[in-house]
């Protein structure tokens, strides 16, 4: 018998043989050192393959498992909120928002205005602070669905809070910080801006997204101090997407708080969840106080917290701030390859990590103008399994 | 078509590993813990033999999990839940694999080549010389492409048979014999003169 070929014998070495191919195999086999050894050898190292693996302990198993948990359940609470708390994420962020006309303006001002009045530092206005500014009103939708239209009007790229910030939220009217840039820190020490801001870039560039940690704030912010510059530089390739790095930022602000630390979410592109990870990083105080954005509230576990107007939000220490908002559309901004800008990507990160797998590369040279629901829709059930097995 | 609508529903209602993500995403820690604990070391170690660091390997298995449950509802019945495990591991990996490849990025170590370094089989009994050879394979298994990898790993280590390979990853049997026998060839062709014994 003419020897079989490699493939048949494999077939024969993963037991998918049978009846008379089977037969004739062992046969042959019997007969044929040549494939007897093709046979063992390939047995042999294929076993010695299979046995050298070593799992990290047990430990560590429990560990991931008692993580991934709360992420998942944390995770589940978010989705629970997601069209509010992807809202206020994306209206201090710097998602472009545009809000639909009505009783969500005044919501979302009610929550700016309930917490401007909480905040009872002393502002200053922080280097390279720019006002807000209405969304272009080209980006107002009326109607709900998907809308996408030419990429013109936003280019990804452009810096944050002239193209971030909810329509209809007048500065002049109302007096608003949680736009980019409008509250500003009193006092941050030189060394501590630095020390900071490494900080907060080593988070940047390990999650892949970007945002501002302002530590505790000692002493006066020297006049040459440029917080969030740090956020702004990661060069192009360094962040796990590939993508260049935070963009649409350029107003972070330090604000003061005694004793603990504040998270100034202005800068585009830092996820509730990585906001309050990068809070317990650092470190909290023993009032377990949240501090996203300009969101200053303190309160215990699950506790209630009730804003104006009926605006419910829930603190969790070393977890999240979950505020309520609705009827929000967000403008979401892919480029010429597909990639969303930072702030889109944030949105998308807060939703889903997986998002990549249902989007990435859908959208080129799109602005989708789509309600936030529908987002989450995109990115939850958006499309089949990903990654056809190419080789 | 309502009828099979309603079988579909049923056939997943009964699977129990469905039931377990389906109470743990409802926040059932003892339900996630047997979930997780079930499949956690099968899809750690499909992730890390495709992408060669822990970090990755972790990240993907979290993110399997996280996937799972995301997608439970679109599970289809006639799979069977770990194949689907697979699947979405397998996916994630390829993904990370294709990801790093693009960022340039190299995981594994330097390429390594077995030439001249013949084990024989009385060297195999022996435990340097088994590591010595486990080492050149897995340096050649990270050379194949993501998806030769995958089917690669799914055989060998995992042991699945064609068809559990071809479930998992959603390819015909014909494609995994095809990429199997490409997989070995290559990783054989890697190992060179190490197999002169044998050959």
């Amino acid at each position: 018998m003419k020897c079989p070929d490699f493939e048949r014998l494999m077939l024969f070495l993963d037991g998918e043989l049978s009846g008379e191919e089977l037969s004739s195999i062992e046969e042959h086999l019997d007969s044929c050192s040549s494939c007897r050894r093709v046979v063992e050898s390939q047995r042999m190292l294929e076993k010695s393959w299979r046995d050298d693996f070593a799992f990290p302990a047990t430990m560590e198993f429990r560990r991931r498992e008692d993580q991934l948990f709360r992420r998942i359940h944390r995770r589940s609470r978010w989705k629970m909120l997601v069209p509010a708390a992807a809202g206020i994420i994306a209206a201090l962020l710097g998602v472009k928002l545009i809000m639909n006309a009505g009783p969500s303006i005044d919501r979302v001002s009610a929550i700016a205005r309930s917490m401007n009045e909480d905040h009872t530092m002393e502002d200053v206005e922080a280097p390279g602070t720019d006002r807000s500014e209405a969304a272009p009103e080209e980006l107002l939708e009326e109607e709900s669905g998907f809308r996408t239209m030419s990429d013109s009007m936003h280019q990804p790229g452009m810096t944050g809070s002239t193209e971030q910030t909810a329509a209809g939220m007048d500065s002049s009217s109302t007096p608003v910080r949680t736009a980019a840039g409008e509250s500003a820190s009193r006092s941050v020490a030189a060394d501590e801006v630095e020390e900071v801001s490494q900080e907060a870039t080593e988070v940047f560039l390990e999650r892949g997204s970007g945002g501002a940690v302002a530590g505790e704030c000692v002493g006066d912010l020297p006049e040459s101090a440029e917080p969030a510059a740090s956020f702004e530089t990661a060069p192009a390739g360094e962040l796990e997407d590939g993508s260049e790095g935070l963009v649409g930022s350029g107003n972070a602000a330090y604000r003061s708080i005694e004793n603990q630390i504040s998270l100034d979410s202005d800068t585009a592109g830092l996820s509730l969840a990585e906001t309050v990870s990068s809070t317990v990083a650092v470190e909290q105080d023993d009032q377990e106080s949240i501090s996203s954005g300009i969101v200053a509230e303190t309160g215990e576990e699950g506790e209630e917290l009730q804003l104006e107007q009926a605006q419910t939000c829930f603190c969790y220490p070393d977890d999240s701030f979950y505020g309520y908002a609705e009827d929000i559309t967000v403008c979401m901004v892919f480029d010429s390859l597909g990639m969303p800008d930072s702030s889109t990507a944030a949105l998308l990160d807060s939703l889903s990590p997986c998002w990549r797998d249902y989007i990435q590369y859908e959208f080129k040279d799109t602005v989708l103008v789509i309600p936030l629901a529908d987002v989450n829709d995109l990115v939850l059930h958006g499309g089949s399994m990903p990654a056809e097995m190419m080789e | 078509m309502l009828l099979g609508v309603l079988l579909m529903t049923a056939m997943a209602e009964e699977n129990p590993d469905i039931d377990l993500l389906r109470k743990a995403k409802n926040g059932d820690r003892d339900a996630f813990g047997e979930l997780f604990r079930k499949y956690e070391k099968r899809v750690f170690r499909v992730a890390r033999r495709m992408c060669g660091s822990d970090d990755e390997a972790w990240d993907i298995t979290q993110d399997a999990f996280i996937r799972a449950m995301e997608a439970m509802d679109r599970f289809d019945p006639q799979y069977r839940f770990f194949t689907w495990m697979y699947r979405i591991t397998a996916n994630l990996a390829i993904n990370y694999s294709r990801k790093r490849k693009r960022r340039g990025e190299v995981h594994f170590e330097e390429a390594y080549s077995a030439e001249g370094q013949q084990v024989t089989r009385a060297q195999l009994a022996d435990r340097a010389a088994t590591e010595q050879l486990a080492e050149a394979v897995s340096r050649a298994v990270e050379k194949l492409s993501p998806a030769l990898r995958a089917v690669f790993v799914l055989r060998v280590d995992q042991q699945l048979s064609y068809s559990e390979i071809a479930e998992s990853l959603d390819i015909a049997i014909g494609t995994v014999m095809s990429r199997l026998n490409r997989a070995r060839s290559r990783v054989r062709e890697e190992l060179g003169s190490m197999l002169g014994e044998f050959e």
